[in-house]
């Protein structure tokens, strides 16, 4: 099996919005659309701090497809337009998409929206235009805070390759088990892990 | 969410339909109202017919439906394969209806897949990342509402033909379903209470700066005293309580007659229409913040 993904070490995030940008460079993306997007979360006073800074925590959170291993969306197509793939993405195959939406409403981080222009549900592909050429995602391979690493979540974190060929085992400070973090699962097991020390995850 | 028009149409006619032939099917199980038998399939074609014509017209690129279309899991096969099932049995029922009379079986048979419609309808929107649709609330919000708008389209048919025993069929049947609808709603404000969204507190997304966060605690409040509280209570009082007072009245023989049949229907429509709006705005991805 495998299960290729996006490890994101929050606390080396510093919010510059490249990847985000970078993605709708290199996928054409449409105005108004986004395949992934940066949010900030808080600031938000720590708890039992003085409520006033440097009492407050605060972290960047990119949010795109999360490539889950059991897909709603896959499972509401009526027409196998969306698809699980061997190595794990979850990709649309717009020729046989009929625009219903279904995937859209099925997935629980809204990352999915109609291409106003073909018609047709679009997503983050996971560029697979470039990997399958033995590139990096073009969010990682922009990532001037080498926060975002790309690999096989099967073969373990550490083997996830950033810039630089570093490998996120080689560059990030240490994190433990308890530091692994996901988005809310209802479900459909999302493959994205997000490294956050130090902070409280909020989701 | 966005607004599904098409959907929300789809839903209404269907359930309509579904109900009135269910409605139709029971009373030919219990030999009772052969005159209103065929205006009455007539009526539920015609509206499962809309329903489905105008879910068509949600489709992006339906001429790529022939491509691919198929597969079990999902909500829309399972739609279509029980609107043709549906409509398949409706045929069979006018080929015995053109014979003389529907035999008990039929009708039973009609009264199951009606219901069954309905059900399958309702599954297809059970999705855990919506989670203010995922409740066995939507499944008797659907049904009531296919009670009360079938009863009443049976009520007004068998008013306008003076049939006696559909008549009280029909009036006792809006009185029921229209009592379920308040009851539905009255639960479902209860539930929304309970629904839980992934609540990060303070954020901002930088790809849209001028709007405003979304308060996870306030968001839920919109249904019952929010923005959508005039959708909401409309759809309880205009959709539920009026369609039952006025199938009360002809039930007990106080009243009422083919007006109040048709105010039954327009009210159940209407209100119908009015809670399917306010849950499509209400029902937002669980990670709501993209």
């Amino acid at each position: 099996m495998t299960q290729l993904a996006i490890v994101t070490d929050i606390n080396r995030c510093v919010g510059c919005l490249a990847c985000s940008v970078a993605c709708k460079v290199i996928n054409n993306v449409p105005i108004g659309s986004f395949w992934n997007k940066t949010l900030r979360i808080g600031p938000t006073p720590t708890e039992g701090g003085s409520g006033n800074w440097p009492d407050v925590e605060m972290y960047f959170l990119n949010v795109s497809c999360q490539h889950c291993e059991e897909p709603q969306c896959v499972e509401v197509c009526p027409t196998g337009a969306s698809q699980k793939m061997e190595d794990g993405t979850v990709q649309i195959d717009k020729s046989k998409c009929i625009g219903c939406q279904f995937c859209v409403m099925a997935c629980p981080y809204n990352v999915r929206y109609l291409n106003e222009e073909e018609r047709v549900v679009e997503k983050c592909t996971l560029c697979t235009q470039r990997t399958t050429e033995g590139a990096l995602p073009q969010c990682v391979s922009q990532c001037c805070g080498m926060a975002r690493w790309y690999g096989d979540v099967e073969q373990g974190l550490d083997s996830f390759r950033g810039p630089n060929d570093m490998t996120l085992g080689e560059f990030v400070e240490d994190f433990d088990e308890a530091d692994v973090h996901q988005l809310i699962d209802v479900g459909n097991k999302p493959s994205y892990r997000y490294i956050l020390r130090k902070f409280r995850w909020r989701g | 969410m966005e607004i599904q028009w098409a959907l929300i149409i789809f839903t209404l006619f269907t359930a309509f339909g579904s109900g009135l032939f269910a409605i139709q099917g029971l009373l030919a199980l219990l030999g009772k109202g052969e005159k209103i038998q065929l205006p009455a399939l007539v009526t539920a074609f015609a509206a499962i017919v809309v329903g489905g014509l105008a879910s068509f017209t949600h489709l992006q690129h339906w001429d790529r439906a022939f491509n691919g279309f198929g597969r079990l899991t999902s909500g829309i096969t399972q739609e279509l394969i029980g609107i043709v099932v549906v409509v398949l049995c409706m045929v069979v029922y006018f080929v015995f209806l053109r014979r003389g009379s529907i035999p008990k079986g039929i009708g039973a048979v009609a009264l199951v897949l009606g219901v069954a419609l309905i059900v399958v309808m309702t599954t297809s929107y059970m999705m855990p990342a919506r989670p203010v649709w995922t409740t066995p609330l939507l499944y008797l919000f659907y049904l009531s509402q296919g009670l009360v708008a079938g009863g009443a389209a049976a009520w007004i048919i068998a008013e306008a033909v003076k049939e006696g025993p559909a008549v009280g069929l029909g009036a006792k049947t809006t009185a029921i379903g229209g009592a379920l609808v308040v009851v539905a709603l009255v639960a479902y404000a209860f539930y929304i209470a309970s629904v839980q969204f992934t609540d990060v507190g303070n954020y901002f997304d930088p790809t849209q700066p001028t709007k405003p966060m979304t308060d996870i605690s306030s968001y839920l409040t919109l249904l019952v005293s929010g923005s959508l509280a005039p959708q909401f209570w409309s759809a309880v009082v205009v959709g539920g309580m009026v369609p039952a007072a006025a199938g009360i009245i002809r039930w007990k023989k106080e009243g009422g007659g083919l007006a109040f049949a048709a105010v039954a229907l327009v009210a159940a429509l209407a209100g119908g229409l009015a809670f399917r709006f306010a849950i499509y705005v209400l029902g937002g991805s669980v990670f709501i913040f993209y």
